[in-house]
């Protein structure tokens, strides 16, 4: 806040200039006086301190507001970096340790216990995947996901088909409408692991089909969005509404996967596949490229 | 045969905890390297222990490939690299005595026909680039855990490559960058200059396609997608060589 004293100054300023400026306008005979031209000019000089004042908070403001609205800081990236290699390091290999027990030791009553052993390892995977390089877009970080999940996939004996656009590699469909980045990116992958992760544990699915694709223009199926994600499973379907309706975990979970595309002013479906299984389609507009 | 285990470094395997049984890999053809008789041996570089056990674990559990010894520090594998023969190295970066960078440099002047693989934690490490420019043909992510180390070591032992998405798309910057900016495309010999079908597969790459699916879309064999990437990788050392020379003599130095 500013002290009475300044506001003060600031209003005889701004009263003196205005005063000024009608009588530059309408009393003529005060523009041959000499005296008149000299107080002119300091009251200018006085209206061009006054805003030069205001530069410096000008200045820290839009630093602020493109800080709030860019990626985090180099040093905010590498310390993410350094918990994920930390988890993975420690947490992981401990994992894989304590499978490879089992493993050594097959007359151990340990299914259930393996089943557990096996979702936290993928579980850490997607955490240390979403903590390292977010500032990628949509299709490198699915890249990246699925060049993390193949191992676990095929040891699954699953099949995931990949189909993908990336504008900025000339891959795919032809569009000129951007991927998303950073958080809208961010809360997409978050769907899609957890479309991914359900498939993989809950749906006993033996294939698996993901399509990032944009609409192309008058395709009436659009409804005015621009891009889509569909993950597509050939397993054992689930009943939505029956999960939404269970407070537990996993209807917790697929709520939170429809409040995720609602914060990025998204739309999410999960329905039937034609031919058995789950559909999820996820669909969205491009940001406006700009600033903030 | 059993692992060569080095004089400091803790024992890979405890009575407890013995590596699976040799599976059968019938279907391997006769005339790839790493048979039964005759696998491909590797020698392994990671301080963390936990890593090489599974990393060990992983190899001997497969009867193609075989590890012939490990090293826990820089230190220990500058020793021991002498007193061993093998085909393939398999080392991590960021070892706690120093740079594996170094190591790399080492094993091309003392064992000139080793092939190098890269394990690390992360794809964003600015020495996994120099590394291949030091003459590296492999990169595994350590998250990629189950049955990758094995895949990996045969594929580079068999003339192959491997690669990460990001590490695909980084190239592919470095590529227009140098080939719009910093060199006219007209200037680069066509050892250092990357093809149309190369870009088109690292393109691939970064879409995070696999290697049989850029195969049949592009109608060629596996094989030939991984030779495409070792290529890419010897234009991208060629092409660090020849700039390296061309400061060198611009300095004066040549």
């Amino acid at each position: 806040m500013e002290s009475l004293r300044n506001l003060g100054w600031k209003a005889t300023t701004i009263f003196l200039q205005t005063i000024t400026i009608l009588s530059w306008c309408f009393l003529t005979p005060l523009r041959d006086q000499n005296w008149f031209f000299v107080f002119s000019i300091l009251v200018a000089l006085s209206g061009l301190l006054i805003s030069l004042r205001y530069i410096p908070g000008i200045y820290r403001g839009l630093k602020a507001r493109l800080r709030s609205s860019s990626q985090p800081s180099k040093e905010v990236q590498e310390e993410r970096k350094r918990i994920a290699s930390d988890l993975h390091d420690t947490l992981g290999s401990q994992l894989v340790e304590a499978l490879s027990l089992m493993n050594s030791q097959p007359s151990v009553e340990d299914g259930p216990a393996r089943k557990v052993l096996e979702q936290s390892l993928l579980d850490l995977r997607l955490i240390v995947d979403s903590m390292d390089a977010q500032a990628d877009n949509l299709a490198m970080r699915l890249a990246r996901l699925r060049y993390r999940l193949e191992p676990a996939l095929q040891r699954k004996g699953l099949v995931l088909h990949w189909q993908l656009t990336d504008p900025e590699l000339g891959v795919g469909q032809q569009t000129t409408l951007p991927l998303p980045r950073d958080r809208v990116a961010h809360e997409i992958l978050a769907v899609v692991q957890a479309s991914l992760s359900n498939a993989i544990e809950h749906a006993d699915a033996t294939e698996m089909w993901l399509t990032l694709e944009p609409y192309q223009q008058g395709d009436l199926q659009s409804f005015g969005w621009e891009w889509y994600l569909s993950i597509e499973d050939n397993g054992k379907g689930f009943d939505l509404q029956a999960v939404l309706d269970n407070p537990s975990k996993s209807g917790h979970g697929v709520n939170n996967m429809f409040h995720r595309m609602r914060s990025i002013g998204g739309d999410l479906h999960i329905h039937p596949r034609h031919g058995g299984g789950t559909q999820v389609l996820m669909r969205w507009r491009s940001e406006p490229l700009s600033l903030c | 045969m059993s692992p060569v285990q080095t004089s400091s470094c803790p024992p890979l395997f405890s009575n407890h905890n013995d590596p699976p049984p040799s599976l059968s890999h019938s279907m391997w053809p006769g005339h790839m390297v790493g048979q039964r008789e005759q696998p491909v041996r590797v020698f392994l570089v990671d301080d963390d222990s936990h890593i090489r056990r599974v990393i060990a674990q992983d190899l001997m559990g497969d009867s193609r490939t075989l590890l012939v010894g490990h090293a826990c520090s820089l230190r220990e594998a500058r020793k021991s690299i002498q007193q061993h023969d093998f085909d393939v190295l398999m080392i991590d970066l960021n070892l706690g005595d120093g740079e594996g960078l170094d190591l790399l440099e080492l094993v091309q002047g003392t064992h000139p026909h080793v092939q190098s693989i890269i394990v690390s934690v992360t794809e964003r490490d600015e020495k996994v680039f120099q590394a291949f420019e030091k003459g590296a043909v492999g990169y595994l992510l350590k998250n990629s855990w189950f049955g990758d180390y094995a895949q990996a070591v045969l594929q580079v032992a068999n003339g192959g490559a491997s690669i990460t998405p990001s590490l695909a798309k980084k190239i592919l910057s470095l590529v227009s960058r140098s080939q719009t900016y910093v060199v006219p495309a007209s200037n680069l010999t066509k050892e250092e200059k990357l093809s149309e079908r190369e870009i088109e597969i690292l393109k691939l790459i970064a879409c995070g396609y696999s290697s049989p699916e850029i195969s049949t879309q592009l109608k060629i064999s596996t094989m030939t997608v991984s030779t495409h990437v070792k290529n890419m990788y010897r234009k991208l050392q060629a092409k660090t060589r020849a700039h390296a020379v061309k400061a060198a003599s611009l300095r004066g130095l040549i």
